[in-house]
């Protein structure tokens, strides 16, 4: 070890005898127990806060699986908008055959304003 | 040379601590009795601010109480506690952002009062001795990163092995030793070249 590692050895000795030692007030432990009491109560809060949203997902869940099993009528609008190529190619063969009016199958583009006659 | 030099004994039972982590008021009054002295020693060397030392203290102390249910053996809990000590200290500084100095600007009005009749003539040759080498060493110490600082006051000053940093921030002793010599090697080039410049 060189005579600077021993010195500097030596100044972190002084140092450290050089640091006052610091003596804990008369309000100390009641400033722990202040602390943890108000850490407590914030802690109780979110607890029940936690506790409601979980409760309120919950019900959320049931209601919406609920929501799934209960059985609908597909309405017409669905029919046309999920209806595959095939079943227009049909639907239009029908309007054909029996001369009814083809729009219905016909696919609807929307033009902007200046574009519509 | 004599000078004291903490060393982490144990200073209450395991069986009290067993009882604090089990919800015992009374046993965790009495934990933080014994060790509240060291804690704030500690933290006085780690903050070097007396005015804060109190209230980061408190601070371990409740993290303490809500972390007791995580000690695994009542044998790691001085470890536990010195992590708690050295995570409340760097939290301390990242909000303050401040190096540790002793500044009339931050002192208490009693305070003030109680250095200006020390500078009255009360002040001996001895303190303002103290007060030198405090400056001189912080001043060493600007030369370290905040986390190098912390740990190589840990090692040569609070007097902690390398077993019980290695306990305290869960890493190898290898790099512990890798990051404590650069460290010490930084100090010791800027207290050779303080010596050069005839600072000391």
């Amino acid at each position: 070890m060189t005579e600077d590692n021993r010195e500097l050895d030596e100044l972190f000795r002084r140092y450290r005898a050089a640091c006052p030692d610091v003596e804990p007030g008369p309000n100390f432990m009641p400033g722990v127990w202040d602390r943890i009491e108000r850490n407590r109560s914030f802690s109780l809060v979110f607890d029940r806060f936690a506790r409601l949203l979980v409760t309120v997902s919950a019900l959320a869940c049931l209601v919406l699986a609920a929501l799934n099993f209960v059985p609908r009528e597909p309405a017409a609008a669905d029919t046309a908008r999920f209806a595959s190529y095939a079943d227009v190619l049909t639907a239009a063969d029908l309007t054909m055959e029996h001369g009814l009016d083809a729009d219905f199958a016909r696919p609807r583009v929307m033009l902007p304003p200046t574009y519509r006659h | 040379m004599g000078y004291p030099v903490a060393k982490p004994d144990m200073l209450v039972e395991q069986q009290l601590i067993e009882k604090a982590k089990g919800g015992d008021s009374g046993a965790f009054n009495q934990v933080v009795t014994a060790y509240r002295k060291r804690i704030l020693g500690t933290i006085a060397r780690l903050i070097g601010r007396p005015e804060d030392v109190e209230d980061v203290a408190q601070e371990v102390f409740v993290r303490l109480y809500y972390s007791l249910e995580q000690l695994r053996t009542a044998e790691v809990f001085e470890p536990w506690l010195y992590r708690l000590t050295i995570n409340a200290c760097y939290d301390y500084l990242r909000r303050t952002k401040r190096r540790p100095e002793f500044r009339m600007a931050d002192l208490t009005e009693e305070q003030v009062i109680m250095a200006d009749s020390a500078a009255g003539g009360k002040r001996n040759a001895e303190d303002e001795a103290k007060g030198r080498v405090r400056e001189f060493v912080n001043e060493l110490f600007r030369h370290v990163s905040e986390e190098d600082r912390l740990l190589l006051t840990l090692k040569e000053v609070e007097g902690l092995s390398l077993k019980e940093l290695e306990a305290v921030y869960k890493v190898n002793e290898n790099a512990l030793k890798v990051r404590l010599f650069r460290a010490r090697q930084r100090v010791l080039k800027a207290y050779q070249t303080a010596k050069a410049n005839g600072k000391l």
